[in-house]
């Protein structure tokens, strides 16, 4: 099929089958091999993208579910301000260390902050109990996600 | 030294951990932050050993194969861990470092089997010590379960 989409802010068609996975489709057709495969069966979150601002599991997808819609995935990251202030916080913050979960994390985080201001930690727990990480401990990247969104809103003051 | 604070459901046998404070002789500190990260994320992997990883095989299939069966911590299953290090220089280690890898990982068992002793004069012998488990000593009239 031809799989017409907004994918990174850049409208593209893609030439594919309509049941491919979308995480085979962004690691091997497109070469985005920022997205990570851990379970493969929805456990992990590993391969979370947003579709629309929302975090969705791209093992679980196949490629018609992306016809029309918007999809960003952890490359963009850097290139939005709220994005990048999640990325920055979780450098400043050591919560990577084998850096597997972090892109998946980190998509979470920023639909997180997009949906909270200045949430509490209870609240920052359960937005990130789907993503899984086996080095940190979480309180790390739950530190992250608390100074992220701090820095976004003192940004927004005058 | 590790400490946990526990929490136990009386009618499912559900152990929570509500608070950890672990404090670790690792040598010299370089990176303090990661250092806690360290082992924060030890301790972690040391609760899930502690209260739900179980690799299950009977007739010496594995069971537990999946995410979905052998279950680790979720942010929702770890609490704030708490970590001090004791300042220390290691004479035989390089600039007396230690390593901290895998060292948090020993603690949280017995930290949490021991509070559960406390709580509630029954000791677990068997880990992952499950809800099953726990229930099961609380009905049982004994003070504690016979170690195989
Ligand atoms: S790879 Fe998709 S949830 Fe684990
Ligand atoms: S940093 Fe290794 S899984 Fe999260």
């Amino acid at each position: 099929m031809k799989l017409k989409c907004v994918l990174n802010a850049q409208a593209v068609e893609i030439d594919t089958a309509p049941d491919r996975r979308v995480v085979d489709l962004l690691r091997e057709d497109l070469g985005l091999v920022g997205t990570k495969e851990g379970c493969g069966t929805g456990e992990c979150g590993a391969c979370t993208i947003l579709v629309n601002g929302q975090p969705r599991l791209s093992c679980l997808m196949i490629a018609a579910q992306l016809e029309g819609q918007n999809v960003m995935t952890v490359e963009e990251l850097a290139d939005t301000e709220d994005g990048a202030a999640v990325q920055r916080a979780f450098v400043d913050n050591g919560a990577v260390q084998c850096g597997f979960c972090t892109p998946g994390m980190e998509l979470t985080a920023l639909a997180l902050v997009r949906e909270h201001t200045l949430p509490e930690r209870t609240c920052i727990r359960e937005g990130l109990s789907g993503n899984l990480c086996r080095c940190t401990g979480y309180s790390k990247i739950i530190d992250a996600v608390e100074r992220a969104t701090h820095a976004l809103v003192k940004d927004e003051k005058p | 030294m590790h400490l946990a604070r526990i929490e136990i459901d009386l009618l499912t046998g559900q152990i929570r951990v509500c608070d950890y404070l672990a404090v670790t002789d690792g040598g010299a500190v370089v990176n303090p932050c990661l250092f806690e990260q360290q082992i924060q994320g030890g301790v972690a992997q040391g609760l899930g050993y502690a209260l739900m990883e179980d690799v299950s095989r009977p007739l010496g299939l594995v069971r537990s194969n999946s995410l979905a069966t052998y279950l680790v911590p979720t942010s929702l299953d770890v609490p704030e861990i708490l970590s001090c290090a004791v300042p220390g220089h290691e004479a035989s280690g390089p600039f007396g470092l230690k390593g901290v890898g895998e060292i948090a990982m020993n603690g949280p068992l017995p930290a949490v089997a021991n509070a559960v002793a406390d709580a509630c004069q029954k000791r677990l012998c068997h880990a992952p010590l499950t809800a099953e488990r726990m229930l099961a000593a609380l009905e049982d009239s004994h003070e504690t379960e016979m170690c195989a």
